[in-house]
Protein backbone atom coordinates (compact mmCIF):
# COMPACT_ATOMS: atom_id res chain seq x y z
CA UNK A 1 0.00 0.00 0.00
CA UNK A 2 2.80 2.38 0.90
CA UNK A 3 4.68 1.56 -2.30
CA UNK A 4 1.62 2.50 -4.26
CA UNK A 5 1.38 5.81 -2.48
CA UNK A 6 5.08 6.50 -2.76
CA UNK A 7 4.63 6.36 -6.53
CA UNK A 8 2.17 9.23 -6.55
CA UNK A 9 3.39 12.78 -6.62
CA UNK A 10 1.62 15.51 -4.83
CA UNK A 11 1.96 18.73 -6.77
CA UNK A 12 -0.82 21.00 -5.80
CA UNK A 13 -0.27 22.70 -2.51
CA UNK A 14 -3.65 23.76 -1.32
CA UNK A 15 -3.88 25.45 1.99
CA UNK A 16 -7.10 24.53 3.75
CA UNK A 17 -6.56 26.75 6.70
CA UNK A 18 -3.68 28.43 8.31
CA UNK A 19 -2.16 27.02 11.46
CA UNK A 20 -2.91 29.09 14.51
CA UNK A 21 0.11 31.27 15.17
CA UNK A 22 1.73 30.76 18.55
CA UNK A 23 0.14 32.97 21.20
CA UNK A 24 1.81 36.35 21.76
CA UNK A 25 4.43 36.41 24.51
CA UNK A 26 3.31 37.62 27.93
CA UNK A 27 3.05 41.39 27.72
CA UNK A 28 2.42 44.18 30.14
CA UNK A 29 -1.35 44.63 30.18
CA UNK A 30 -2.56 48.00 28.98
CA UNK A 31 -4.06 50.36 31.57
CA UNK A 32 -7.57 49.20 32.30
CA UNK A 33 -9.99 51.29 30.34
CA UNK A 34 -13.66 50.86 29.71
CA UNK A 35 -13.12 50.52 25.97
CA UNK A 36 -10.66 47.67 26.51
CA UNK A 37 -13.12 45.86 28.66
CA UNK A 38 -15.87 45.93 26.08
CA UNK A 39 -13.45 44.71 23.47
CA UNK A 40 -12.58 41.72 25.64
CA UNK A 41 -16.22 40.89 26.26
CA UNK A 42 -16.67 40.48 22.52
CA UNK A 43 -13.77 38.07 22.39
CA UNK A 44 -15.59 35.88 24.91
CA UNK A 45 -17.56 34.50 21.99
CA UNK A 46 -14.62 32.34 20.99
CA UNK A 47 -13.50 30.69 24.17
CA UNK A 48 -11.89 27.78 22.38
CA UNK A 49 -9.25 29.89 20.63
CA UNK A 50 -6.10 29.67 22.73
CA UNK A 51 -4.62 32.91 21.52
CA UNK A 52 -7.72 34.85 22.52
CA UNK A 53 -7.56 33.26 25.91
CA UNK A 54 -4.02 34.47 26.37
CA UNK A 55 -5.06 38.00 25.49
CA UNK A 56 -7.89 37.81 27.98
CA UNK A 57 -5.65 36.40 30.68
CA UNK A 58 -3.06 39.08 30.27
CA UNK A 59 -5.26 42.12 29.98
CA UNK A 60 -7.51 41.37 32.89
CA UNK A 61 -9.90 38.83 34.23
CA UNK A 62 -13.02 40.47 32.95
CA UNK A 63 -13.96 37.38 31.03
CA UNK A 64 -15.52 35.92 34.11
CA UNK A 65 -17.64 38.94 34.92
CA UNK A 66 -21.22 38.59 33.86
CA UNK A 67 -21.76 41.22 31.20
CA UNK A 68 -24.03 44.01 32.19
CA UNK A 69 -24.28 42.89 35.80
CA UNK A 70 -24.82 45.57 38.41
CA UNK A 71 -24.94 49.34 37.98
CA UNK A 72 -22.07 50.78 35.90
CA UNK A 73 -20.78 52.92 38.74
CA UNK A 74 -19.98 49.82 40.81
CA UNK A 75 -17.76 48.46 38.07
CA UNK A 76 -15.90 51.70 37.67
CA UNK A 77 -15.11 51.76 41.39
CA UNK A 78 -13.75 48.21 41.19
CA UNK A 79 -11.78 49.30 38.19
CA UNK A 80 -10.19 52.19 40.09
CA UNK A 81 -9.37 49.97 43.04
CA UNK A 82 -7.52 47.57 40.75
CA UNK A 83 -5.45 50.30 39.24
CA UNK A 84 -4.48 51.52 42.69
CA UNK A 85 -2.89 48.26 43.82
CA UNK A 86 0.70 49.13 44.70
CA UNK A 87 3.72 47.96 42.84
CA UNK A 88 2.33 45.06 40.85
CA UNK A 89 2.41 45.33 37.11
CA UNK A 90 -0.39 42.78 36.95
CA UNK A 91 -2.75 43.45 39.87
CA UNK A 92 -5.26 40.88 38.77
CA UNK A 93 -2.62 38.14 38.99
CA UNK A 94 -2.27 38.84 42.71
CA UNK A 95 -5.99 38.73 43.29
CA UNK A 96 -6.24 35.54 41.33
CA UNK A 97 -3.50 33.90 43.34
CA UNK A 98 -5.30 34.78 46.59
CA UNK A 99 -8.32 32.86 45.40
CA UNK A 100 -6.61 29.85 43.91
CA UNK A 101 -3.90 29.16 46.43
CA UNK A 102 -6.61 27.83 48.71
CA UNK A 103 -8.03 25.56 46.03
CA UNK A 104 -8.02 22.06 47.51
CA UNK A 105 -5.52 19.64 46.00
CA UNK A 106 -8.25 17.04 45.60
CA UNK A 107 -9.90 19.34 43.09
CA UNK A 108 -6.69 19.80 41.08
CA UNK A 109 -7.29 16.35 39.59
CA UNK A 110 -10.84 17.18 38.54
CA UNK A 111 -9.61 20.29 36.75
CA UNK A 112 -6.52 18.72 35.19
CA UNK A 113 -8.56 15.82 33.80
CA UNK A 114 -10.58 18.38 31.83
CA UNK A 115 -7.64 20.16 30.24
CA UNK A 116 -6.99 19.64 26.55
CA UNK A 117 -4.66 16.68 26.13
CA UNK A 118 -1.79 18.71 24.72
CA UNK A 119 -2.00 21.16 27.64
CA UNK A 120 -1.75 18.35 30.14
CA UNK A 121 1.65 17.41 28.77
CA UNK A 122 2.83 20.93 29.25
CA UNK A 123 1.61 21.04 32.85
CA UNK A 124 3.33 17.80 33.81
CA UNK A 125 6.39 19.90 34.67
CA UNK A 126 4.54 21.97 37.27
CA UNK A 127 5.49 19.65 40.11
CA UNK A 128 6.14 15.99 40.95
CA UNK A 129 2.56 15.43 42.04
CA UNK A 130 1.06 16.64 38.77
CA UNK A 131 3.58 14.55 36.86
CA UNK A 132 2.64 11.43 38.77
CA UNK A 133 -1.03 11.78 37.90
CA UNK A 134 -0.55 9.65 34.81
CA UNK A 135 -0.09 6.63 37.03
CA UNK A 136 -2.56 7.64 39.72
CA UNK A 137 -5.68 5.53 40.16
CA UNK A 138 -7.88 8.38 41.29
CA UNK A 139 -6.83 10.46 38.29
CA UNK A 140 -7.60 7.55 36.02
CA UNK A 141 -11.10 7.38 37.46
CA UNK A 142 -11.47 11.14 37.08
CA UNK A 143 -10.41 10.91 33.43
CA UNK A 144 -12.99 8.20 32.93
CA UNK A 145 -15.66 10.66 34.02
CA UNK A 146 -14.77 13.12 31.31
CA UNK A 147 -16.68 12.64 28.10
CA UNK A 148 -14.44 13.36 25.12
CA UNK A 149 -16.75 13.69 22.19
CA UNK A 150 -14.27 14.25 19.41
CA UNK A 151 -11.66 11.65 18.53
CA UNK A 152 -8.15 12.42 17.45
CA UNK A 153 -6.59 10.90 14.36
CA UNK A 154 -3.38 8.95 14.49
CA UNK A 155 -1.81 8.88 11.05
CA UNK A 156 1.24 7.59 9.31
CA UNK A 157 2.68 9.96 6.77
CA UNK A 158 4.70 9.06 3.72
CA UNK A 159 7.53 11.26 5.00
CA UNK A 160 7.50 9.93 8.52
CA UNK A 161 6.71 6.26 8.51
CA UNK A 162 7.78 5.60 12.08
CA UNK A 163 6.32 8.41 14.10
CA UNK A 164 3.60 9.86 11.94
CA UNK A 165 1.41 12.75 12.98
CA UNK A 166 -1.71 13.21 15.11
CA UNK A 167 -4.59 15.51 14.28
CA UNK A 168 -6.81 17.19 16.88
CA UNK A 169 -10.04 18.27 15.16
CA UNK A 170 -11.13 20.57 17.99
CA UNK A 171 -8.05 22.79 17.91
CA UNK A 172 -7.46 21.91 14.22
CA UNK A 173 -3.80 21.28 14.97
CA UNK A 174 -1.38 18.60 13.91
CA UNK A 175 0.94 17.22 16.57
CA UNK A 176 4.21 15.62 15.62
CA UNK A 177 5.68 13.16 18.11
CA UNK A 178 9.44 13.00 17.90
CA UNK A 179 9.61 9.45 19.17
CA UNK A 180 7.76 6.43 17.78
CA UNK A 181 4.82 5.19 19.81
CA UNK A 182 6.25 1.68 19.85
CA UNK A 183 10.01 1.11 20.03
CA UNK A 184 10.49 -1.21 17.07
CA UNK A 185 12.51 -0.89 13.91
CA UNK A 186 9.89 -2.65 11.83
CA UNK A 187 7.23 -0.78 9.97
CA UNK A 188 3.97 -1.04 11.87
CA UNK A 189 0.64 0.33 10.75
CA UNK A 190 -2.40 1.24 12.87
CA UNK A 191 -5.22 -1.21 12.21
CA UNK A 192 -7.71 -0.82 15.07
CA UNK A 193 -8.39 1.25 18.15
CA UNK A 194 -10.56 1.32 21.27
CA UNK A 195 -10.48 2.94 24.71
CA UNK A 196 -7.68 5.32 23.87
CA UNK A 197 -5.41 2.51 22.70
CA UNK A 198 -4.27 1.75 19.18
CA UNK A 199 -3.49 -1.71 17.79
CA UNK A 200 -0.63 -1.90 15.28
CA UNK A 201 0.23 -4.71 12.89
CA UNK A 202 3.78 -5.26 11.74
CA UNK A 203 3.89 -5.66 8.00
CA UNK A 204 6.48 -8.42 7.83
CA UNK A 205 6.25 -10.51 10.95
CA UNK A 206 2.60 -10.14 11.51
CA UNK A 207 3.15 -9.25 15.16
CA UNK A 208 0.60 -7.14 16.95
CA UNK A 209 1.38 -4.22 19.21
CA UNK A 210 -0.95 -2.18 21.38
CA UNK A 211 -0.06 1.24 22.65
CA UNK A 212 -1.40 4.49 24.01
CA UNK A 213 -0.01 6.98 21.49
CA UNK A 214 0.03 9.73 24.14
CA UNK A 215 2.17 7.96 26.72
CA UNK A 216 4.96 5.43 26.80
CA UNK A 217 2.59 2.56 27.51
CA UNK A 218 2.85 -0.22 24.93
CA UNK A 219 2.65 -3.99 24.72
CA UNK A 220 3.73 -6.54 22.15
CA UNK A 221 1.03 -9.16 22.01
CA UNK A 222 1.71 -12.87 22.30
CA UNK A 223 2.33 -14.56 18.98
CA UNK A 224 -0.80 -15.82 17.32
CA UNK A 225 -1.38 -19.55 17.22
CA UNK A 226 -2.35 -19.44 13.56
CA UNK A 227 0.68 -18.46 11.51
CA UNK A 228 -0.44 -17.39 8.10
CA UNK A 229 0.57 -14.16 6.50
CA UNK A 230 -2.41 -13.40 4.32
CA UNK A 231 -4.47 -10.31 4.75
CA UNK A 232 -6.73 -9.93 7.78
CA UNK A 233 -9.27 -7.46 9.07
CA UNK A 234 -8.68 -6.41 12.66
CA UNK A 235 -11.17 -5.08 15.18
CA UNK A 236 -10.78 -3.96 18.80
CA UNK A 237 -13.10 -3.39 21.74
CA UNK A 238 -12.76 -2.48 25.38
CA UNK A 239 -14.90 -3.93 28.09
CA UNK A 240 -15.27 -4.35 31.79
CA UNK A 241 -15.17 -7.89 33.15
CA UNK A 242 -14.97 -9.02 36.76
CA UNK A 243 -14.00 -5.57 37.93
CA UNK A 244 -11.15 -5.17 35.46
CA UNK A 245 -10.91 -3.04 32.36
CA UNK A 246 -9.53 -4.88 29.40
CA UNK A 247 -9.46 -4.94 25.64
CA UNK A 248 -10.03 -7.57 23.01
CA UNK A 249 -8.54 -7.71 19.57
CA UNK A 250 -9.91 -9.85 16.82
CA UNK A 251 -8.59 -10.72 13.38
CA UNK A 252 -10.62 -12.38 10.67
CA UNK A 253 -9.45 -13.93 7.39
CA UNK A 254 -11.23 -14.67 4.15
CA UNK A 255 -11.17 -18.41 4.72
CA UNK A 256 -13.20 -17.95 7.87
CA UNK A 257 -10.32 -18.32 10.30
CA UNK A 258 -10.40 -15.92 13.23
CA UNK A 259 -8.92 -15.43 16.68
CA UNK A 260 -9.62 -13.23 19.65
CA UNK A 261 -7.02 -11.78 22.02
CA UNK A 262 -7.95 -10.80 25.56
CA UNK A 263 -5.66 -8.41 27.41
CA UNK A 264 -6.68 -9.85 30.77
CA UNK A 265 -5.37 -13.31 29.94
CA UNK A 266 -2.74 -12.08 27.43
CA UNK A 267 -3.69 -14.95 25.14
CA UNK A 268 -5.18 -15.59 21.73
CA UNK A 269 -8.08 -18.02 21.57
CA UNK A 270 -10.19 -19.36 18.79
CA UNK A 271 -13.72 -19.46 20.18
CA UNK A 272 -14.97 -21.69 17.36
CA UNK A 273 -15.45 -22.00 13.62
CA UNK A 274 -17.69 -20.05 11.31
CA UNK A 275 -21.26 -21.28 11.25
CA UNK A 276 -22.87 -22.43 8.01
CA UNK A 277 -24.90 -19.23 7.70
CA UNK A 278 -21.73 -17.33 6.82
CA UNK A 279 -20.93 -17.83 3.15
CA UNK A 280 -17.32 -18.73 2.50
CA UNK A 281 -14.98 -17.54 1.18
CA UNK A 282 -15.63 -14.48 3.29
CA UNK A 283 -14.92 -11.66 0.83
CA UNK A 284 -14.02 -9.11 3.42
CA UNK A 285 -13.59 -5.48 2.54
CA UNK A 286 -10.00 -5.03 3.70
CA UNK A 287 -10.12 -1.28 3.36
CA UNK A 288 -12.99 -0.93 5.80
CA UNK A 289 -12.35 -0.90 9.52
CA UNK A 290 -14.99 -2.83 11.46
CA UNK A 291 -17.35 -1.02 13.82
CA UNK A 292 -18.55 -2.06 17.25
CA UNK A 293 -22.08 -1.44 18.44
CA UNK A 294 -23.41 -2.86 21.72
CA UNK A 295 -20.71 -5.50 22.02
CA UNK A 296 -21.10 -6.70 18.42
CA UNK A 297 -18.40 -6.21 15.83
CA UNK A 298 -19.56 -5.59 12.27
CA UNK A 299 -17.48 -6.32 9.15
CA UNK A 300 -18.22 -5.30 5.59
CA UNK A 301 -18.29 -8.06 3.00
CA UNK A 302 -19.22 -8.66 -0.60
CA UNK A 303 -20.49 -11.67 -2.53
CA UNK A 304 -23.09 -11.36 -1.17
CA UNK A 305 -22.94 -7.64 -0.39
CA UNK A 306 -23.63 -6.98 3.23
CA UNK A 307 -22.41 -7.24 6.77
CA UNK A 308 -21.30 -10.01 9.06
CA UNK A 309 -21.48 -9.51 12.79
CA UNK A 310 -19.71 -11.19 15.67
CA UNK A 311 -21.03 -10.98 19.20
CA UNK A 312 -17.99 -10.59 21.45
CA UNK A 313 -19.90 -11.85 24.45
CA UNK A 314 -21.63 -14.93 23.07
CA UNK A 315 -19.23 -15.69 20.22
CA UNK A 316 -22.04 -15.95 17.65
CA UNK A 317 -21.76 -14.94 14.01
CA UNK A 318 -24.57 -13.55 11.89
CA UNK A 319 -24.76 -12.55 8.26
CA UNK A 320 -26.92 -9.77 6.83
CA UNK A 321 -27.36 -9.30 3.11
CA UNK A 322 -27.56 -5.61 2.31
CA UNK A 323 -27.53 -4.58 -1.36
CA UNK A 324 -24.76 -2.11 -2.13
CA UNK A 325 -25.64 1.31 -3.55
CA UNK A 326 -25.03 1.59 -7.32
CA UNK A 327 -21.78 2.88 -8.80
CA UNK A 328 -20.18 2.50 -5.38
CA UNK A 329 -16.45 2.26 -4.74
CA UNK A 330 -13.91 2.76 -1.95
CA UNK A 331 -16.58 2.24 0.64
CA UNK A 332 -16.19 1.67 4.38
CA UNK A 333 -18.31 1.13 7.45
CA UNK A 334 -18.77 3.86 10.02
CA UNK A 335 -20.65 4.28 13.25
CA UNK A 336 -22.27 7.09 15.17
CA UNK A 337 -24.28 6.74 18.36
CA UNK A 338 -25.22 3.15 17.63
CA UNK A 339 -26.17 3.84 14.01
CA UNK A 340 -24.32 1.88 11.36
CA UNK A 341 -23.28 4.02 8.42
CA UNK A 342 -21.56 3.57 5.11
CA UNK A 343 -19.29 6.08 3.41
CA UNK A 344 -18.20 5.70 -0.19
CA UNK A 345 -17.60 7.21 -3.59
CA UNK A 346 -20.36 7.28 -6.16
CA UNK A 347 -19.05 7.77 -9.68
CA UNK A 348 -21.31 8.28 -12.64
CA UNK A 349 -19.80 9.21 -16.01
CA UNK A 350 -17.13 11.73 -15.09
CA UNK A 351 -18.70 12.99 -11.88
CA UNK A 352 -17.69 11.71 -8.46
CA UNK A 353 -19.24 12.43 -5.11
CA UNK A 354 -18.74 11.27 -1.54
CA UNK A 355 -21.97 9.92 -0.07
CA UNK A 356 -23.08 8.82 3.37
CA UNK A 357 -25.69 6.11 3.96
CA UNK A 358 -27.34 4.82 7.08
CA UNK A 359 -28.34 1.21 7.55
CA UNK A 360 -32.08 0.81 7.93
CA UNK A 361 -32.18 -2.06 10.41
CA UNK A 362 -35.72 -3.17 9.67
CA UNK A 363 -35.45 -3.34 5.90
CA UNK A 364 -31.68 -4.01 5.70
CA UNK A 365 -31.17 -1.33 3.09
CA UNK A 366 -28.68 1.53 2.83
CA UNK A 367 -30.44 4.88 2.81
CA UNK A 368 -28.52 7.92 1.60
CA UNK A 369 -28.51 10.56 4.32
CA UNK A 370 -25.91 13.05 3.13
CA UNK A 371 -23.36 13.82 0.48
CA UNK A 372 -20.36 16.09 0.13
CA UNK A 373 -21.22 19.65 -0.96
CA UNK A 374 -21.38 19.93 -4.75
CA UNK A 375 -18.83 22.71 -4.84
CA UNK A 376 -16.21 20.41 -3.40
CA UNK A 377 -17.19 17.47 -5.60
CA UNK A 378 -16.69 19.59 -8.72
CA UNK A 379 -12.99 19.43 -8.02
CA UNK A 380 -13.06 15.71 -8.75
CA UNK A 381 -14.84 16.00 -12.06
CA UNK A 382 -13.18 13.96 -14.76
CA UNK A 383 -10.52 12.64 -12.38
CA UNK A 384 -9.93 9.15 -11.16
CA UNK A 385 -10.32 9.40 -7.40
CA UNK A 386 -9.38 6.92 -4.69
CA UNK A 387 -10.72 7.35 -1.19
CA UNK A 388 -9.80 5.85 2.15
CA UNK A 389 -11.59 6.29 5.45
CA UNK A 390 -9.13 6.99 8.25
CA UNK A 391 -11.51 7.19 11.17
CA UNK A 392 -14.97 5.77 11.31
CA UNK A 393 -16.51 6.67 14.65
CA UNK A 394 -18.60 9.80 14.96
CA UNK A 395 -16.09 11.93 13.11
CA UNK A 396 -14.85 10.47 9.83
CA UNK A 397 -11.59 11.47 8.20
CA UNK A 398 -11.52 10.86 4.47
CA UNK A 399 -8.46 10.92 2.28
CA UNK A 400 -9.25 11.69 -1.36
CA UNK A 401 -6.45 11.12 -3.80
CA UNK A 402 -5.90 11.49 -7.49
CA UNK A 403 -2.73 11.63 -9.55
CA UNK A 404 -2.20 15.27 -8.77
CA UNK A 405 -3.76 15.87 -5.42
CA UNK A 406 -4.50 14.64 -1.94
CA UNK A 407 -7.40 16.09 0.04
CA UNK A 408 -8.22 15.44 3.65
CA UNK A 409 -11.68 16.17 4.92
CA UNK A 410 -13.59 15.35 8.08
CA UNK A 411 -17.29 14.62 8.32
CA UNK A 412 -19.21 14.95 11.57
CA UNK A 413 -21.99 12.39 11.31
CA UNK A 414 -24.11 13.90 14.06
CA UNK A 415 -23.87 17.51 12.94
CA UNK A 416 -23.67 16.62 9.23
CA UNK A 417 -20.72 18.96 8.85
CA UNK A 418 -17.98 18.69 6.28
CA UNK A 419 -14.65 20.37 7.12
CA UNK A 420 -11.36 20.59 5.34
CA UNK A 421 -8.35 19.46 7.31
CA UNK A 422 -5.39 21.85 7.49
CA UNK A 423 -2.22 20.62 5.82
CA UNK A 424 0.03 18.42 7.86
CA UNK A 425 3.25 20.40 8.11
CA UNK A 426 6.13 19.64 10.44
CA UNK A 427 7.15 22.72 12.49
CA UNK A 428 10.00 24.74 10.98
CA UNK A 429 9.25 23.28 7.59
CA UNK A 430 7.09 24.33 4.71
CA UNK A 431 6.83 20.92 3.19
CA UNK A 432 3.41 19.41 3.37
CA UNK A 433 3.33 15.84 4.64
CA UNK A 434 1.21 13.29 2.89
CA UNK A 435 -1.03 11.15 5.09
CA UNK A 436 -0.81 7.53 4.01
CA UNK A 437 -3.05 5.77 6.49
CA UNK A 438 -4.53 6.31 9.91
CA UNK A 439 -6.97 5.56 12.66
CA UNK A 440 -9.21 7.57 14.94
CA UNK A 441 -8.88 7.21 18.68
CA UNK A 442 -10.35 8.92 21.74
CA UNK A 443 -7.34 10.37 23.59
CA UNK A 444 -7.11 8.99 27.10
CA UNK A 445 -4.09 9.90 29.17
CA UNK A 446 -4.46 7.01 31.55
CA UNK A 447 -5.22 4.13 29.16
CA UNK A 448 -2.67 1.34 29.62
CA UNK A 449 -1.72 -1.21 27.03
CA UNK B 1 -42.99 9.84 42.51
CA UNK B 2 -43.27 13.49 43.51
CA UNK B 3 -42.96 14.48 47.12
CA UNK B 4 -44.04 17.79 48.57
CA UNK B 5 -41.63 17.35 51.40
CA UNK B 6 -39.17 20.17 51.88
CA UNK B 7 -35.73 20.18 53.38
CA UNK B 8 -33.98 23.11 55.03
CA UNK B 9 -30.32 23.56 54.21
CA UNK B 10 -28.20 25.65 56.55
CA UNK B 11 -24.97 27.23 55.35
CA UNK B 12 -21.79 27.91 57.31
CA UNK B 13 -22.89 31.47 58.07
CA UNK B 14 -26.32 30.42 59.33
CA UNK B 15 -28.37 31.23 56.25
CA UNK B 16 -31.22 28.81 55.73
CA UNK B 17 -32.80 27.73 52.47
CA UNK B 18 -35.99 25.72 52.14
CA UNK B 19 -35.95 23.46 49.09
CA UNK B 20 -37.99 20.60 47.70
CA UNK B 21 -36.59 17.27 48.77
CA UNK B 22 -36.16 16.24 45.14
CA UNK B 23 -33.92 19.25 44.53
CA UNK B 24 -31.89 18.60 47.68
CA UNK B 25 -31.34 14.98 46.67
CA UNK B 26 -29.44 16.16 43.59
CA UNK B 27 -26.56 16.44 46.00
CA UNK B 28 -25.42 12.93 46.79
CA UNK B 29 -23.94 14.11 50.06
CA UNK B 30 -27.33 15.38 51.21
CA UNK B 31 -29.00 12.25 49.87
CA UNK B 32 -26.68 10.17 52.03
CA UNK B 33 -27.31 12.34 55.09
CA UNK B 34 -31.08 12.08 54.68
CA UNK B 35 -30.98 8.34 54.16
CA UNK B 36 -28.81 7.72 57.19
CA UNK B 37 -30.11 10.58 59.33
CA UNK B 38 -33.30 8.96 60.54
CA UNK B 39 -36.65 10.68 61.11
CA UNK B 40 -35.26 13.98 62.29
CA UNK B 41 -33.58 15.05 59.05
CA UNK B 42 -35.52 18.06 57.90
CA UNK B 43 -32.63 20.46 58.51
CA UNK B 44 -29.27 19.64 57.03
CA UNK B 45 -26.15 21.57 57.91
CA UNK B 46 -23.71 22.32 55.12
CA UNK B 47 -20.83 23.87 57.07
CA UNK B 48 -18.39 23.80 54.14
CA UNK B 49 -20.46 26.20 52.08
CA UNK B 50 -21.39 29.84 52.64
CA UNK B 51 -24.88 31.22 52.12
CA UNK B 52 -24.05 33.00 48.86
CA UNK B 53 -22.57 29.90 47.28
CA UNK B 54 -25.27 27.62 48.63
CA UNK B 55 -27.93 29.81 47.07
CA UNK B 56 -26.25 29.44 43.67
CA UNK B 57 -25.85 25.70 44.12
CA UNK B 58 -29.55 25.40 44.88
CA UNK B 59 -30.33 27.42 41.77
CA UNK B 60 -28.33 24.90 39.72
CA UNK B 61 -29.97 21.89 41.32
CA UNK B 62 -33.44 23.34 40.85
CA UNK B 63 -32.92 23.86 37.15
CA UNK B 64 -31.45 20.42 36.61
CA UNK B 65 -34.07 18.59 38.66
CA UNK B 66 -37.15 20.45 37.50
CA UNK B 67 -36.32 20.75 33.80
CA UNK B 68 -33.63 18.23 32.95
CA UNK B 69 -34.66 17.90 29.32
CA UNK B 70 -35.29 21.52 28.52
CA UNK B 71 -33.67 22.94 25.41
CA UNK B 72 -32.13 25.87 27.22
CA UNK B 73 -30.30 23.71 29.75
CA UNK B 74 -27.06 24.05 27.84
CA UNK B 75 -27.27 27.83 27.68
CA UNK B 76 -28.29 27.90 31.34
CA UNK B 77 -25.10 26.02 32.20
CA UNK B 78 -22.97 28.29 30.04
CA UNK B 79 -24.39 31.43 31.67
CA UNK B 80 -24.27 29.88 35.12
CA UNK B 81 -20.49 29.82 35.15
CA UNK B 82 -20.00 33.33 33.78
CA UNK B 83 -19.10 34.53 37.24
CA UNK B 84 -16.21 36.01 39.23
CA UNK B 85 -13.23 33.76 39.75
CA UNK B 86 -13.92 33.74 43.47
CA UNK B 87 -17.49 32.59 42.96
CA UNK B 88 -16.34 29.96 40.48
CA UNK B 89 -13.78 28.65 42.94
CA UNK B 90 -16.42 28.39 45.67
CA UNK B 91 -18.84 26.67 43.30
CA UNK B 92 -16.26 24.05 42.42
CA UNK B 93 -15.46 23.41 46.06
CA UNK B 94 -19.14 23.25 47.01
CA UNK B 95 -19.96 20.84 44.20
CA UNK B 96 -17.10 18.62 45.37
CA UNK B 97 -18.14 18.59 49.03
CA UNK B 98 -21.81 18.26 48.23
CA UNK B 99 -21.09 15.61 45.58
CA UNK B 100 -23.01 17.15 42.69
CA UNK B 101 -21.42 15.55 39.65
CA UNK B 102 -22.91 17.80 36.97
CA UNK B 103 -21.86 21.00 38.71
CA UNK B 104 -18.39 19.63 39.48
CA UNK B 105 -18.02 18.71 35.83
CA UNK B 106 -19.19 22.16 34.70
CA UNK B 107 -17.10 24.20 37.11
CA UNK B 108 -13.95 22.09 36.67
CA UNK B 109 -14.21 22.37 32.90
CA UNK B 110 -14.62 26.15 33.18
CA UNK B 111 -11.58 26.43 35.43
CA UNK B 112 -9.57 24.18 33.10
CA UNK B 113 -10.48 26.47 30.20
CA UNK B 114 -9.34 29.47 32.22
CA UNK B 115 -5.92 28.06 32.91
CA UNK B 116 -5.10 26.11 29.79
CA UNK B 117 -3.35 29.06 28.20
CA UNK B 118 -1.01 29.69 31.10
CA UNK B 119 2.66 28.86 31.29
CA UNK B 120 3.99 26.36 33.78
CA UNK B 121 5.47 29.15 35.89
CA UNK B 122 2.19 31.03 35.99
CA UNK B 123 0.39 27.88 37.16
CA UNK B 124 2.89 27.48 39.98
CA UNK B 125 2.39 31.09 41.05
CA UNK B 126 -1.38 30.91 40.91
CA UNK B 127 -1.76 27.74 42.90
CA UNK B 128 1.26 28.39 45.11
CA UNK B 129 2.94 25.19 44.02
CA UNK B 130 6.63 24.71 44.64
CA UNK B 131 8.78 23.41 41.81
CA UNK B 132 10.19 20.23 43.30
CA UNK B 133 12.00 19.05 40.17
CA UNK B 134 15.77 19.19 39.79
CA UNK B 135 16.99 20.79 36.55
CA UNK B 136 18.04 17.31 35.35
CA UNK B 137 14.56 15.94 36.03
CA UNK B 138 12.99 18.82 34.16
CA UNK B 139 15.21 18.14 31.19
CA UNK B 140 14.27 14.48 31.30
CA UNK B 141 10.60 15.42 31.28
CA UNK B 142 11.08 17.62 28.28
CA UNK B 143 12.62 14.69 26.42
CA UNK B 144 9.87 12.34 27.53
CA UNK B 145 7.23 14.71 26.29
CA UNK B 146 8.09 13.69 22.78
CA UNK B 147 5.75 16.25 21.33
CA UNK B 148 6.16 19.24 19.14
CA UNK B 149 3.56 21.60 20.47
CA UNK B 150 2.57 24.81 18.80
CA UNK B 151 1.53 26.38 22.07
Amino acid sequence: MLRQLIGQVQELIDLYGTHLPPPPPVIQPPPLRRSDRWCLLNIEDNPSEDEYYNLVMQAGKFKMLEPGKGPPSKRTRKDRTREKLPGTSNPTETMESEIWKRFPEDLHEAVIARLPVATFFRFRSVCQKWNSLLTSNSFSIECGQVVRTQPWFYTRTHENVNTGAMYDPVSRKWHHPTAPAVPTKMIILPVASAGGLICFLEICNRSFYVCNPLTQSFRELQARSVKVWSRVVVGMTVNHKSGKMGYQIMWVRSDGEYEVYDSRTDKWTCPGGMPACIKLPLSLNFKSQPVTVDGCMYFLRSDPDGIVSYNMETGTWKQFTVPAPVHLSDHALAECGGRIMLVGLVSKNAATCVCIWELQKMSLLWKEVDRMPNVWCLEFYGKHIKMSCLGNRGLLMLSLRSKMMNRLVTYDVLKKEWSKVPNCVVPHSRKRQWVACGMSFYPCLTAKA
Amino acid sequence: MTSSKTIVLRSSDGATFEVDEAVALHSLMIKHRIETGGADSTTIDVPEVTGNTLSKVIEYCKKHVEAPNSDDLKSFDTDFVKVDQAVLCHLAKASYYMNIKGLLDLSSKTIADMFKGKTVEQIRETFHIKNDFTPEEEEELRKENSWNLFV
